[in-house]
């Protein structure tokens, strides 16, 4: 394993850990082809991030999409009933970044758990994802929340689908102010408008956000939606990860794919998302399936930006010869040295490099 | 302590809204003293300020590099910056509006020539009411484009209107009300949540002073 670490970086370790950690759970590889028919994304446009996607026309006419998302893919090969996949990727997929409109290329890792999901499965997809996020080895947090508590509370208001959508997007935000405004502006109950101020207000350990998350019980669907939660919360908690939890409504997904839990991993120093998932029911549902789901995925080029603060010498051994030396001699005399660390051979130092430790050859052989 | 960075609107917003900073126990002396400093430390509450240019503020704030901001309403709804909106702080109350020449209403018959700074603003004002508009961008000094026959109505933000009148032109109508308002990074919030939410109960108890 030494030696593994000695090549692989950051990332890339990072990936290898992931994909292991998957295999040990029983989740198997899934290898795909990196182009997509593009009519699968315009027919789940809202289920992506960003509606950007690089398309070409293949060699008999058909439109084709540089994969802009693995999940579609993996829910179009599922078998139409009863099927039970439990699969993990790790793959290059094609966006636009966040906050910028740069097509690039993104290396993702991620899990899908598709079949029957019972409690144990969510626990499952959870610790995998806590896992994951403690892979990373810094400080991280998860935030958790069930979209049936935020349909529960915006049905209860009986307001169109427009301000329904304007209200879950400012919780999104964090915006009581806002959704106060909104309330009262379209006449919702005094009642409803608070609970969705404090809805949105929320975060916190469970133990912190226990009585909030209590009152925000309306209905019957919120009730099952807090239950969930708070069972879901002691089983983590028993196997040891209920303090990186946080409860947290402000993660909004499109309510017409997602449904249940949903969930996003932060690591300190990152200032976005580095994990994202949740239940996606109704993904399936709309792709003609049934049954449900739960997956998320690992963006990893977020993390590479912490890769830049851990540096390392340009090289361990940095090997000088003299010109005139035969070529030969230098050979196994590199070869011996590549034993204790990568070399960089060459007849002076090159500048700006750095390394460990600086090996000036005579001629002579050592011995 | 880890440092709470804050970035502020340079300009007379940014100065109210570092007043209150300072009010709830979250100032900074140095701030005050007339230097060419970039940034300013308090090691003490272990918060650190810079100013920045108002519209970038928020990708500051979105970005990471401060993890809160005071920015306006308009910015936050031109440029849809992926960050929490805490706090509604009240000030710097003015309105998105839609302006053109004193007495006279453009030709409904034809394409509508918008001058603005906000055109994300304008484009979603007009879509929903169906009206295809042609959008100039401009960068400042709005007020000229109708003056020149540039654009048929202006959209942008109207404080006190004086500026408007001076010119012959006059507000057609309101988009939406604009104000300061406070605003986190996401994942900073994530670890910093106590302190924010401390620094936004102590900021909305001062305002309703």
């Amino acid at each position: 394993m030494r030696e593994t670490e000695n090549v692989l970086q950051g990332t890339e370790l990072l990936e290898l850990r992931l994909r292991s950690l998957y295999e040990r759970y029983g989740y198997r590889k899934y290898k795909m082809s990196r182009f997509e028919e593009y009519s699968l994304y315009l027919e789940n446009r809202n289920f992506l991030k960003s509606d950007r996607i690089i398309t070409f026309t293949d060699d008999r006419g058909k439109l084709l999409a540089m994969k802009p998302d693995i999940t579609l893919s993996i829910v179009k090969s599922a078998a139409a009933e009863g099927a039970a996949e439990r699969v993990y990727y790790s793959e290059n997929i094609f966006r636009a970044a966040s906050g910028s409109a740069e097509m690039r290329e993104m290396r993702q890792v991620g899990l899908e758990h598709i079949g029957p999901v019972d409690l144990y499965a969510e626990s499952e997809v959870l610790i995998l994802a806590l896992e994951s996020l403690a892979a990373v080895g810094r400080d991280h947090i998860m935030g958790i929340t069930h979209l049936g508590l935020v349909t529960g509370l915006l049905d209860a208001t009986e307001l169109p689908e427009r301000e329904k959508a304007s209200i879950s997007r400012l919780i999104g935000q964090k915006n009581a102010h806002e959704i106060a405004a909104l309330c009262t502006a379209c006449g919702v109950s005094r009642e409803l408008s608070e609970k969705l101020c404090a809805l949105a207000s929320i975060y916190g350990t469970f133990p912190e956000s226990r009585d909030a998350l209590r009152s925000l019980v309306v209905n019957k669907a919120t009730e099952s939606a807090v239950e969930e939660l708070w069972e879901l919360y002691s089983i983590l908690q028993a196997a040891g990860y209920g303090d990186a939890l946080r409860v947290d409504f402000s993660i909004v997904n499109d309510l017409s794919y997602y449904n249940g839990i949903t969930f996003q991993g932060f690591v300190e120093g990152i200032p976005e998302s580095v994990l994202s998932g949740g239940r996606y029911d109704n993904l399936l549902q709309r792709m003609g399936k049934g049954g449900a789901a739960l997956g998320f995925a690992v963006y990893l080029d977020e993390l590479e930006r912490l890769e830049a603060a851990e540096s390392r010498p340009d090289t361990d051994i940095l090997f000088i010869y003299p010109e005139n030396a035969p070529a030969a001699e230098i050979a196994k005399a590199v070869r011996e040295l590549t034993g204790r660390g990568r070399v960089y051979a060459a007849t002076k130092q090159p500048p700006q490099m750095t390394c460990r430790e600086l090996v000036e050859w005579k001629g002579e052989t050592e011995k | 302590m880890k440092m709470l960075n804050i970035a502020l609107p340079k300009g007379r917003l940014g100065e109210k809204a570092y007043g209150i900073f300072e009010k709830i126990g979250c100032g900074c002396p140095e701030i005050r003293e007339d230097s060419r400093k970039l940034i300013f430390e308090n090691g003490e509450t272990g918060v650190r300020y810079f100013w920045a240019k108002p519209s970038d503020v928020a990708i500051y704030v979105e970005r990471g590099a401060a993890d809160i901001g005071i920015v306006g309403k308009d910015i936050l709804l031109e440029y849809e910056p992926d960050v929490y909106e805490l706090l509604d702080l009240g000030m710097g109350r003015c309105r998105m509006a839609v302006a053109g020449p004193k007495g006279r209403r453009p030709d409904p018959d034809r394409t509508l020539r918008v001058a603005t700074k906000f055109s994300r603003i304008a484009r979603e004002y007009y879509e929903s009411q169906g009206r295809e508009i042609d959008i100039i961008h401009l960068n400042g000094s709005i007020e000229i484009a109708p003056l020149l026959d540039l654009s048929d109505v202006i959209v942008d933000i109207v404080e006190t209107g004086s500026t408007l009148r001076e010119n012959d032109l006059e507000v057609y109508g309101e988009i939406v009300p604009i104000s300061a308002r406070l605003i986190a990074n996401k994942a900073g919030y994530k670890f910093k949540s106590g302190r924010i939410e401390q620094i936004t109960a102590a900021l909305r108890a001062e305002l309703e002073k």
